[in-house]
């Protein structure tokens, strides 16, 4: 029988909203979060403290502005954050220490690592990515050109997914970059793929699956879209969108309230599952290949912002907090923020009809 | 034979198209040569191009044969192997520059012109028949030409080519001729000759009808006059001796007997004198030569002259394109390529066209979607919330330098500390510094908008971290000059701060000396002086005294508790200069009036004008009316505290010299009832010294900022950049006490509102513009109305032409109807709308089906009404947009709120369009009750608007939004299209929910203008009227204590009273109740003084009244408390929501009740 299924959650959460989780791609207990009130926090998810509370708060960095986006680094020592102040800056998990990567001109939406290709980029609301070695400081940083304002990115072990406005999804082969990056005349490259997303609404997030196969993107209209890179009639052909996140209206006449889909994550062991957070504050696993749900978790209290699986595949951290699509102006994650972790059972993330 | 001696034609075949037809044909073999692949070349397909070089070689050698034709016993022999050579090695010879054809074929013939040896030669003739055949533009010119140079005499040939060309061009007589001229010369070979002259004849004779060819001798020597003919320009004398001339000789002539009259510009040959031609001059019969083909065709070349002199004309090209190709950006089509408008009026409920169930989508798609039209400029979530905290207009370019400034300069600084602890003179040059900080802010972006109040927060606080730096000064002097108001942090503690060190510096001059700084350097904000400010609020205690008099003998205990308060405030020492801060804003009258204010404070006590005070009142408590239970007085409410206020606005010029008077009592009885707080700029500043003591801490930036820099500067730590999140969060005023309808206290919301009041989709600020409409508008409506008034058929054509609006910024323009409600300050006219939303009413049917009916009042209809407030105000559009943005697109009571389309705001105007609501107010439908049945509304009707109205004041005050002027006339009737599900009807159960088609039946609130944000304010902020108050205000307005959400409790008692009794609200003190706790506020209760009637609902009615008119005695339910008692009202609401779903279908039936109330709008309408 497998385990019974846990699911704690950490004290010490942020004070605002959160915007982005990310496990340790080395430690399946340390979990960064950045929040909107300006700091990234490092916890240790296993660590209990004495007086019974889950989790322990390791560190937190506090920024000039508010984080938008966190992920670890080629190991578990070094993070890079997306902030609202501009700028992409590469934290020494271990010192503190906090350094400019690069700045754009407009507020930095998404960040991202490659391990693969060792290469850091950023998507900034200045429509461009700024793709960087991180290795290599000397290197100026490569900024390419967006046709919209990126609104997620992802990264497979080869390529780059950008999701921008107006329905745009830019994929971008890292290699390239990589090689662009390290020309002595660096020129940026063409997108390897540009698409259309098979969403009407403006998309939330983007996922990337592990396999390198495939990826997912979300729209703020409950929605969530399953395609493949392979660009071949046959494999488009498999791509497809399905509904999710949306609930029964409570008040007023029956309606079915159609919740924004805020979060992505594929888990990496199982790499056609995947989990959706919504502003209907649930967690759902989908088993992309199959197209099926799997589960569909208990609700919050309030709206999921982020998602992560740890690097093994056996956490998942929720990040719930107060949706702010509506109301903003009297917004306050304070108090009602939170990051829950759940241990996943053996199978619970394992499509059917594959383990048993 | 080998197999390779056969020619291989596909090869030809292939390329025919290059291969020039010669009359002899050619050789095949030649041809497979050229285009077969060369061994020396490994080209697959070679063309004659690839033996370029091969050619040239083989031309060099002929070449050197001709440069030594004089040697040769048989030139022709060379020009002939030359010649053919060239139609081998050129298939496409003529086409081809590479062949030279032309050249070589003008060379040969030209050098045995004269030749008697090759007259009859046919390899000669040959070469010219080439030339004929391939150059010449005029064959027969050239015929002619070799016939006058016995060239080809003797030869049939010629006579045969001739005569063929000649054929060809349908001229058989000649050709005859020329046959005949050639067996008559006997041409050899004759007998071909003749054979071929007999195959013409033949021909000739199957031709039907050559009458209309030519007859002149196609050699014409015989017809030496021709050219007379040919050239009509030509001088006489010439043309008479050379009457062969070609015609590019006689074209010069033409020249001179022409001059540039001519339309088409004939050419001429400057260079005539130096022709060939011309040196032959008179006696060449001009036949001695036919000129090159570049000679006949020189007029194409334009010859090279020096520049000098010349004229270039530019001929500007007319095209009938586009004028100017717009730019299109490439990623741009990309993103519109991808693009779908996403219209929120139509996404934001779907309906799922298989199940047929409502979606609703739960973001506002609104603020997603901006802009639909325009492909990506959505906006994510991340995006909204940043720009309504402001982040978005953060310059983080600017930040991230003045941090490395600081940066930079923390380490000399504390190189320095010591020395800056020795200096006494630091401390002093700190002082200074801290004034001009500011202004160093200023300079570092002197284009920020005051908007951008985060981003100078920000900075200022940076900046404080700097001024420790000795070098500081320096820079910063040069912004002085243009220093801006700048906002500041005033933060309770700063604020503080500030109170305790003018506590500690008693002199009040010292205090007086900052200020003239401040005024000095703050441009913005200074624009007048003020009257005393310890006086004036001497003078206002006496106002709330004297006014409290009147209403109730309690008030003084009160007042001076009031006044006891206000004297343990800190605020009491700064009152001198705070009020005069606060008054700087207001009235440059004041100025002149300073010193009579001081000394006639008891002007104050003069009597209320009895017509403004008792009019309303006096009415309602009419014994005879109160007897009658009829309402007559009811019609002719409406809009009348505007008018009064309109008395008070014309009566004020007159009080010229007795100005202060006539504020004193505009202060007393504070005119803008009905008004916006705009009004209160003239009139109503003054008359509250004690809001204007509270209300200073918010312009810390004009008095008090060195201190409050210099205490800071000690306290912000250098790696700290303080943001100004806490600032946003925090509530815009800080007063504790003011009048939240005070034009400089909405200003500042205005100003500091996130995001930026100027980014609303739908407002156009041109505030420093004039529009000037306005007079054309009056007058336009004045004629309607008098128009109507005489004749309602020949409105039309008396009419003067209708105005029309239109704004720059829009493409739809709004034609001026007629009046719908006039006031001096606020008329509202109904405007046609030239581009209304073509809201589809079939697939919009589901979304009002929602009962929502947000989407009916946000898309824009072709009727709409035109509210032009005057002075011109931003704030009742804020506070709908507000609203509306508060309470979100789901939201039920978003139906009860009137939209606001767009502002356009100019100096002396401002254009707010709303939505039109012609059905009239609640108003109309008590007056219409109370005529038709002589009762007061049914109570179940009664019921139905009540719960309809406290849902919508539930909502709007859980956002924190308070109405502030509740009130019949503010009720609109609303009659919205039912829903397709409800099957056409309402049905008769009335149900909470809204369905049966009921949500589409309700009030919708309108006039805004003395909206309140409470988010605005502290949460413990007291408000105080500065109007004249009367029995439909709160009774805690009327007392003169301090409000919050009262206001709009009573005005919704007053709105429930009127509908229940068909009178405004009267209230009494409770003396049944508490009776122990007379004299303090809380415990004092009112209650109505209309007794109920034996069948209302007493229970119901009595709840609701008490929860109305006492909220304070019921804040024990609520949260934490205190106000607003959201959850009491709720409460009474679910009551009367149970009555009524039991009680909606007895008597009359609510059904049947509100089905007269439409027809009476219908009827209204038409």
């Amino acid at each position: 029988m497998a385990p019974p299924v846990t699911q704690f959650e950490l004290a010490q959460p942020p004070n605002d909203a959160i915007s982005a989780l990310a496990f340790s791609p080395d430690s399946p207990s340390r979990l960064l979060a950045a929040s909107w009130d300006k700091n990234v926090y490092l916890y240790d998810t296993l660590q209990n403290s004495e007086d019974g509370a889950h989790g322990t708060l390791i560190q937190s960095f506090e920024h000039r502005a508010p984080v938008l986006d966190v992920c670890f680094g080629a190991d578990g020592g070094e993070a890079f954050t997306a902030g609202m102040d501009w700028t992409v800056r590469r934290i020494d998990l271990a010192t503190g220490e906090q350094t400019t990567v690069s700045k754009h001109s407009a507020p930095v939406r998404r960040v991202v690592y490659s391990r693969e290709h060792s290469l850091l980029i950023s998507a900034s609301w200045d429509n461009t990515l700024h793709v960087h070695n991180p290795s290599d400081p000397s290197l100026a940083p490569l900024a390419v050109p967006l046709p919209a304002k990126p609104q997620s990115m992802a990264a497979s072990p080869s390529k780059v997914i950008v999701a921008m406005a107006s329905r745009l999804v830019y994929i971008y082969d890292l290699s390239a970059l990589s090689a662009a990056l390290s020309s002595p005349t660096p020129t940026p490259p063409q997108p390897w793929q540009q698409r259309e997303s098979s969403l009407k609404f403006l998309m939330r997030a983007v996922a990337a699956m592990p396999s390198d196969a495939g990826y997912a993107t979300s729209s703020i209209e409950g929605r969530v879209a399953v395609e493949w890179f392979d660009a071949s009639a046959e494999s488009q052909a498999r791509k497809y969108a399905f509904k999710c996140h949306r609930q029964p209206a409570t008040d007023g006449p029956a309606a079915d309230v159609v919740f924004p889909v805020n979060a992505l994550a594929f888990h990496p062991v199982h790499g056609s599952t995947f989990a959706s957070g919504g502003g209907d504050a649930t967690v759902a696993l989908w088993d992309a290949e199959a197209k099926r749900r799997m589960k569909v978790y208990q609700k919050f209290a309030d709206s999921v912002a982020a998602l992560a699986f740890s690097a093994d595949g056996r956490y998942l951290a929720v990040g719930v907090c107060p949706g702010f699509e509506t109301g903003m102006e009297d917004y306050s994650g304070e108090g009602r923020t939170k990051i829950f972790v759940r241990e996943l059972g053996e199978n619970e993330a394992l499509p059917k009809g594959k383990g048993k | 034979m080998a197999a390779g001696d056969l020619i291989d034609f596909d090869i030809i075949e292939g390329q025919k198209e290059n291969i020039q037809s010669l009359p002899g044909g050619r050789s095949a073999k030649k041809l497979a040569e050229v285009f077969s692949p060369s061994p020396l070349h490994k080209l697959a397909t070679p063309t004659p191009t690839d033996s370029k070089n091969i050619n040239d070689c083989i031309r060099a050698e002929y070449e050197a044969e001709v440069t030594n034709l004089s040697e040769s016993d048989d030139p022709l022999d060379v020009f002939d192997r030359y010649v053919r050579w060239t139609f081998d090695a050129y298939p496409s010879a003529q086409a081809t520059p590479q062949s030279q054809l032309h050249t070589l074929l003008e060379r040969a013939t030209k050098t045995f012109i004269g030749s008697a040896q090759y007259k009859n030669d046919p390899r000669y003739l040959k070469l010219w028949l080439h030339y004929i055949r391939f150059f010449s533009d005029s064959p027969r010119e050239t015929y002619v030409f070799l016939s006058r140079h016995s060239i080809g005499e003797g030869l049939a040939l010629f006579y045969e080519e001739y005569a063929a060309w000649l054929e060809s061009a349908d001229r058989w007589a000649q050709a005859e001729e020329v046959y005949k001229l050639g067996i008559e010369r006997e041409a050899r070979p004759v007998q071909r000759l003749v054979r071929k002259f007999g195959e013409f004849e033949q021909r000739r004779a199957q031709q039907p009808d050559a009458g209309d060819a030519p007859s002149s001798p196609a050699l014409p020597t015989v017809r030496p006059a021709l050219a007379a003919k040919v050239d009509p320009f030509g001088a006489a004398a010439r043309a008479a001796a050379d009457p062969q001339a070609p015609r590019p000789t006689t074209g010069v002539g033409g020249q001179s007997a022409k001059p540039g009259k001519a339309k088409l510009a004939v050419f001429s040959d400057a260079s005539s004198d130096a022709s060939a031609m011309s040196k032959m001059g008179e006696g060449a019969k001009g036949w001695d030569t036919i000129g090159s083909l570049g000679d006949r065709k020189k007029e194409n070349v334009m010859g090279a002259k020096p520049w000098v002199g010349e004229t270039l004309t530019t001929q500007v090209k007319k095209s009938s394109g586009p004028k100017m190709s717009v730019f299109r950006d490439p990623s741009l089509s990309r993103i519109a390529e991808s693009h779908i408008v996403i219209a929120p009026s139509k996404h934001q409920v779907i309906v799922n066209p298989q199940s047929g169930k409502r979606e609703r989508v739960f973001v506002n798609l609104e603020a997603i979607y901006p802009t639909p039209e325009e492909p990506g400029t959505e906006l994510s979530f991340e995006e909204l919330w940043a720009a309504s905290r402001g982040w978005l207009d953060v310059c983080w370019e600017d930040e991230s330098i003045i941090e490395e400034e600081i940066a930079n300069e923390h380490p000399s600084e504390v190189d320095l500390l010591g020395k800056q602890v020795a200096e006494k003179l630091v401390i002093h040059h700190d002082m200074v510094e801290l004034d001009e900080n500011g202004a160093v802010k200023d300079q570092a972006r002197p284009t920020k908008s005051k908007k951008k109040k985060v981003m100078e927060v920000n900075e200022t606080q940076i900046i404080k971290a700097k001024l420790d730096s000795p070098s500081g000064p320096k820079i910063k002097k040069k912004g002085m000059a243009n220093s801006e108001p700048t906002m500041t942090m005033h933060t309770k503690a700063a604020t503080d701060d500030i109170y305790d060190i003018f506590n500690a510096a008693p002199p009040a001059k010292s205090s007086s000396e900052l200020e003239d700084v401040d005024e000095s350097e703050d441009d913005y904000t200074t624009d007048g002086d003020y009257t005393s400010g310890a006086e004036s609020a001497n003078t206002t205690r006496r106002v709330s005294l004297s006014e409290a008099g009147e209403d109730d003998e309690t008030s003084d205990v009160k007042s001076v508790s009031e006044w006891s308060e206000f004297t343990t405030q800190k605020h009491v020492p700064k009152i001198d200069g705070e009020s005069d801060n606060e008054e700087e804003d207001d009235d440059d009258d004041e100025e002149e009036d300073e010193d009579e204010t001081k000394e006639s404070p008891r002007t104050r006590f003069v009597p209320i004008p009895p017509e403004d005070y008792q009019a309303p009142t006096r009415p309602y408590r009419d014994p005879v009316e109160v007897a009658n239970s009829r309402l007559p007085f009811m019609t002719p409410i409406t809009e009348r505290t505007e008018s009064s206020l309109a008395l008070a606005t014309e009566a004020k010029p007159s009080f010229a010299s007795a100005k202060t008077l006539s504020k004193r009592s505009s202060l007393d009885a504070p005119l803008e009832e009905d008004e916006d707080d705009e009004d209160d700029e003239e009139f109503d500043l003054p008359s509250s010294p004690l809001q204007e003591v509270f209300s200073d801490p918010r312009t810390p930036s004009k008095i008090t900022q060195p201190q409050l820099k210099k205490i800071k500067v000690y306290a912000a730590p250098l790696d700290e950049l303080p943001v100004a999140k806490e600032v946003q969060k925090g509530p815009i005023i800080k007063e504790t006490r003011c009048n939240p309808l005070d034009t400089a206290i909405q200003n500042e919301i205005l100003e500091r509102t996130l995001p930026p009041f100027s980014s609303y989709s739908g407002f156009y600020d041109h505030s420093t513009e004039r529009s000037e409409r306005g007079a054309e508008i009056r007058k336009f409506i004045k004629a309607v109305a008098k128009s109507a008034g005489k004749k309602e058929n020949d409105k039309t054509g008396t009419l003067q032409s209708p105005v029309v609006l239109e704004f720059p910024e829009l493409m739809n323009e709004y034609t001026l109807k007629r009046e719908l409600g006039a006031g001096a300050f606020a008329p509202v006219y109904l405007v046609e709308n030239s581009s209304p939303e073509d809201a589809e009413e079939d697939s919009d049917g589901p979304l009002i089906a929602m009962g929502k009916g947000a989407f009916a009042t946000t898309t824009r209809a072709a009727q709409e009404a035109l509210k032009m407030e005057h002075p011109p105000t931003a704030w009742e559009f804020y506070m709908m947009r507000l609203a509306a943005a508060r309470l979100g697109p789901q939201h039920r009571a978003t139906a009860s709120i009137s939209a606001a389309h767009e502002l356009h705001l100019y100096q002396d105007e401002c254009f707010l369009f709303l939505p039109y609501h012609p059905h009239g107010t609640l108003l109309d439908v008590v007056n219409f009750f109370s005529e038709t049945t002589k009762t007061p509304m049914e109570e179940p009707l009664v019921m139905f608007f009540s719960i309809e109205l406290i849902r919508t004041v539930e909502a709007l005050h859980s956002k924190h939004i308070l109405h502030g002027d509740l009130k019949p006339d503010n009720c609109l009737l609303r009659i919205d299209d039912l829903p397709t599900g409800a099957g056409g009807s309402l049905s008769s159960q009335w149900r909470a929910d809204g369905s049966g088609g009921w949500s589409a039946r309700g009030v919708t609130l309108i006039d805004f203008g003395r909206g309140i944000d409470m988010r605005a304010f502290t949460p413990d902020v007291q408000f105080i009227a500065e109007w004249k108050t009367d029995a439909q205000d709160c009774a805690e307005a009327r007392e003169g204590r301090p409000w919050t959400w009262q206001l709009d409790y009573h005005g919704l008692a007053n709105n429930i009273h009127t509908m229940l009794f068909g009178k405004y609200i009267d209230v009494v003190r409770d003396t049944s109740s508490a009776p122990g706790a007379l004299g303090t506020a809380v415990c004092r209760r009112y209650c109505i003084r209309e007794n109920y009637k034996r069948y209302h609902e007493t229970a119901i009615w009595k709840q609701c009244f008490d929860v109305l008119l006492n909220p304070a005695s019921h804040v024990d339910a609520e949260d934490n408390r205190k106000l607003p008692v959201t959850r009491s009202l709720r409460r009474v609401r679910e009551t009367m929501e149970e009555w009524l779903e039991k009680h909606c279908e007895k008597g009359t039936g609510l059904k049947t009740l509100m089905a007269r109330i439409e027809n009476m709008a219908k009827s209204r309408r038409s």
